[in-house]
C-alpha cells in the first residue's frame, strides 16, 4: 500500500509541475480533478471547480461557441483523443485544448483528460505580427506606386527634352558640316553653338 | 564630314523613316538626303507595314511612342512580313528593359536620341553592307 501510495504522489508531482492545465472529468461530465495550474490561472477554488458539472465551471456561451461538451462526449463513445481546439477566455486569454480518454485495464473510457495550453502570448504576438506585415504590405505597395509614377515622369519628361534636341543637333551639325551654307562667326553664335552643345 | 555611300554602281541606300513628330521627319529627312540617302516615310506603326511593303527599303528607322500601334509592335508586324527587314530604333524614351525588349522583338539595333549623326550613319551603312554582301 505504502508503495502505490508513493508511486501516486509521485505521479501528482509530475502532474502538479506541468505547466499545462489539466483537467479530468466522468462521463458525466463532473469535473474529477484540476491540477494546480489550472486555480492559478482560472483563478477558482477547489470546491468550486471538482464535483462540479462542466457548465457550472465552464461558461455556458463558451461551451456553446466551441462544441467542447459534444467533443468530450465523442472522445468517451470513440476512444480515440480529439483533434483540438481554441478556447477564448473573457480578459483575452487564449488556450489550446485536446481531449485524450484515460483507458481502464479493459480499455473502457471511464475518464477523459482535457490538457489545455496557454497560448495567449503566442496569440498576441501573432496577431502583432499579422498587423505589421499588413502594415508592411500597404507600405511596400504605396511605395511601389511611388516608384512607379516617379519613374513614368523622369520617362516623359526625359522623352520630351530628348525629342527636340534630337531635331536642334541634327541641324547643328549639318552647320558644323557646311552643309546649310556658312554660318557668320559672331560672338551671338558661338554662344549659342556652344550652350547647345552643351545642352546636348 | 559628309559620307556618301553610293558610288558608280552601287545604288543610293533606301530609308524609311516612322516617326509621329513632323519636325523630327522633316529634320531627319534634312540630314539623311544632305548625306546622299533616299528617305520616305511614314507617321505610325499601323502605316509602317504598307509603306515598308511599297518601299522596300534597305533599313527603317523607327520611333517607339507612336499613335495606333507603337514602334516595337510595327517593328514585330515588319518582320513577320520580312524576317531580313533591317529595323534601327530610334528613342527618347529613357525606360529600364526598353532596349532588351527592341532587340527581343527583332529590332537589329537601338539608337538613343539624342544622337550624334555620323553614329545613325554608321549603323545604317553597317547593316547595309552586312546585307550586301
Amino acid at each position: 500500500m505504502k508503495g502505490i501510495e508513493v508511486l501516486r504522489a509521485y505521479q501528482e508531482e509530475i502532474i502538479e509541475s506541468i505547466p499545462s492545465t489539466i483537467i479530468v472529468l466522468d462521463r458525466g461530465l463532473v469535473i474529477l480533478y484540476a491540477n494546480r495550474n489550472y486555480y492559478l490561472k482560472s483563478g477558482k477554488k477547489e470546491r468550486e471547480v471538482v464535483g462540479q458539472r462542466l457548465d457550472r465551471v465552464f461558461s455556458r456561451a463558451l461551451i456553446e461557441k466551441t462544441g467542447i461538451d459534444e467533443k468530450i462526449k465523442e472522445t468517451f463513445n470513440s476512444g480515440i483523443p480529439s483533434s483540438g481546439g481554441q478556447l477564448r477566455y473573457s480578459g483575452g486569454l487564449f488556450f489550446f485544448y485536446k481531449i485524450h480518454p484515460l483507458k481502464e485495464i479493459d480499455m473502457s473510457v471511464r475518464r477523459v483528460m482535457l490538457l489545455m495550453e496557454d497560448i495567449t502570448e503566442l496569440t498576441r504576438l501573432e496577431e502583432e505580427l499579422r498587423d505589421s506585415y499588413g502594415k508592411l504590405e500597404n507600405a511596400y505597395a504605396e511605395l511601389k506606386e511611388e516608384d512607379e509614377t516617379k519613374s513614368n515622369f523622369i520617362s516623359t519628361a526625359s522623352h520630351e527634352l530628348r525629342t527636340p534636341l534630337t531635331v536642334i543637333n541634327s541641324y547643328l551639325e549639318m552647320f558644323e558640316d557646311g552643309m546649310l551654307g556658312k554660318l557668320k562667326e559672331t560672338s551671338t553664335t558661338s554662344s549659342l553653338l556652344c550652350a547647345l552643345k552643351r545642352i546636348i | 564630314m559628309v559620307i556618301y555611300y553610293f558610288t558608280s554602281g552601287m545604288t543610293k541606300i533606301k530609308l524609311l523613316v516612322i516617326d509621329d513628330a513632323p519636325y523630327v521627319l522633316k529634320a531627319l529627312r534634312d540630314t539623311l538626303e544632305a548625306h546622299g540617302y533616299e528617305v520616305h516615310e511614314a507617321v505610325n506603326g499601323e502605316e509602317a507595314l504598307n509603306r515598308y511593303m511599297e518601299v522596300n527599303p534597305d533599313v527603317v528607322l523607327m520611333d517607339i511612342l507612336m499613335p495606333k500601334m507603337d514602334g516595337v509592335s510595327a517593328t514585330r508586324c515588319i518582320l513577320e512580313y520580312d524576317p531580313d527587314a533591317k529595323i534601327i530604333i530610334l528613342t527618347a524614351m529613357g525606360k529600364r528593359g526598353l532596349e532588351k525588349d527592341c532587340i527581343g522583338a527583332g529590332a537589329s539595333d537601338f539608337i538613343m536620341k539624342p544622337f550624334k549623326t555620323k553614329d545613325l550613319l554608321k549603323t545604317i551603312n553597317s547593316l547595309v553592307e552586312d546585307e550586301r554582301n
